[in-house]
């Protein structure tokens, strides 16, 4: 019986995907141009200027006192400033009183580029400006068009997600 | 006495702030430079994060707590002014920071101190197409052989979420290599 039913069964039973032979050659040599892609590129390609190194901790020492001496200023010399300071706040303040002028200079005499600059240097955030936005300027059309792109979301969801919690949820 | 311990000590103390500072540079500057270097490309620019890096350490290396490992703390402070270098820089020439890194690695054709090949270049393109985090993490774990260990300690996220990081950095960049 066991024979008989063994006799029958011609085959294994095991096939392959459609068209697997076809591209077996083509995913092989795919893999082993990786391979060879990345096994030749063992460094960045980057150098350095010759002796870089070795003139480097002069150079950083250098910077570091320059830096400390502009910042030692002597008490005496504070006091002259303080003094000198004093002098010329009361001009100004006396000038200002005798002859100020109707021109007071507003918001809008700024130049937009020079505001536009002010705020491109300027570390801000998007959520530091957002509170000086109201209402009337913000549109929920604004929002419409953006888009998040996949690499943010993937990159938030590396840092900020616990795979854990997403798997028992 | 742990070595590092002991020279973070002769940091902090006046009399001997100034010598030990020199040993710090000279176990630190090469590695450090080549982390820079990977995030800003140009040599140039790397001078300056690399000095701005060590003149903020000799400047805060008394608030600096012994919490993490020295070394950390410093390759963390590199790693923050490269970036900041490269977002200031890019604001300046109002470009988005990936518009200011295509163009870094298209100025490596003709810089001097790249002597990679078209593969190199290529290879440094693909590198620029992954998010912030994800460059970072193959940088230091491709060019810079950093363990994942030290590395999660350097950019404050779990060795899990490292190997994840670099896993995909590493397809992402197989994936642009071939598709041309």
């Amino acid at each position: 019986m066991k024979n008989k039913q063994l006799h029958n069964i011609k085959s294994t039973g095991f096939k392959t995907p459609d068209n697997y032979f076809e591209s077996f050659d083509e995913s092989l040599f795919l893999k082993l141009s990786e391979n060879e892609l990345t096994s030749k590129i063992d460094s960045s390609g980057f150098k350095v200027p010759d002796n870089y190194f070795e003139t480097f901790d002069d150079k950083v020492i250098k910077a570091i006192e320059e830096n400390e001496a502009t910042k030692i200023i002597s008490l005496g010399n504070w006091k002259k400033i303080i003094y000198v300071s004093g002098i010329a706040a009361s001009l100004v303040l006396v000038f200002n009183l005798l002859f100020a002028t109707e021109n007071e200079l507003t918001f809008s005499d700024l130049e937009t580029a020079s505001i536009e600059y002010y705020l491109i240097n300027e570390e801000l955030s998007a959520y530091e400006i957002a509170p000086y936005l109201g209402s009337n300027e913000l549109d929920s059309d604004d929002f419409i068009d953006t888009k998040m792109k996949a690499s943010d979301i993937e990159a938030y969801l590396l840092q900020n997600s616990d795979v854990e919690h997403l798997i028992t949820d | 006495m742990d070595h590092e311990l002991e020279l973070l000590n002769r940091l902090k103390t006046d009399d001997t702030k100034e010598h030990a500072f020199k040993e710090l540079l000279a176990i630190y500057k090469e590695r450090l430079y080549w982390h820079i270097r990977n995030i800003v490309k140009s040599h140039d620019d790397a001078d300056d994060v690399l000095q701005n890096t060590f003149i903020k350490v000799y400047r805060n290396i008394h608030s600096f707590n012994g919490d993490s490992k020295l070394y950390s703390w410093m390759y963390r402070i590199a790693t923050n002014e490269s970036l900041t270098h490269i977002k200031q820089n890019s604001k300046r020439s109002q470009l988005t920071t990936e518009e200011f890194q295509q163009q870094a690695i298209t100025n490596l054709k003709s810089d001097v101190y790249f002597e990679g090949n078209e593969i190199q270049i290529k290879l440094q393109e693909a590198i620029a197409t992954l998010p912030d985090k994800q460059q970072l993490v193959f940088n230091m774990r491709y060019f810079e052989d950093i363990k994942y260990r030290d590395m999660s300690k350097i950019l404050d996220t779990s060795e899990g979420a490292l190997k994840a990081s670099y896993h995909i950095a590493v397809k992402k960049i197989e994936e642009f290599l071939i598709k041309d």
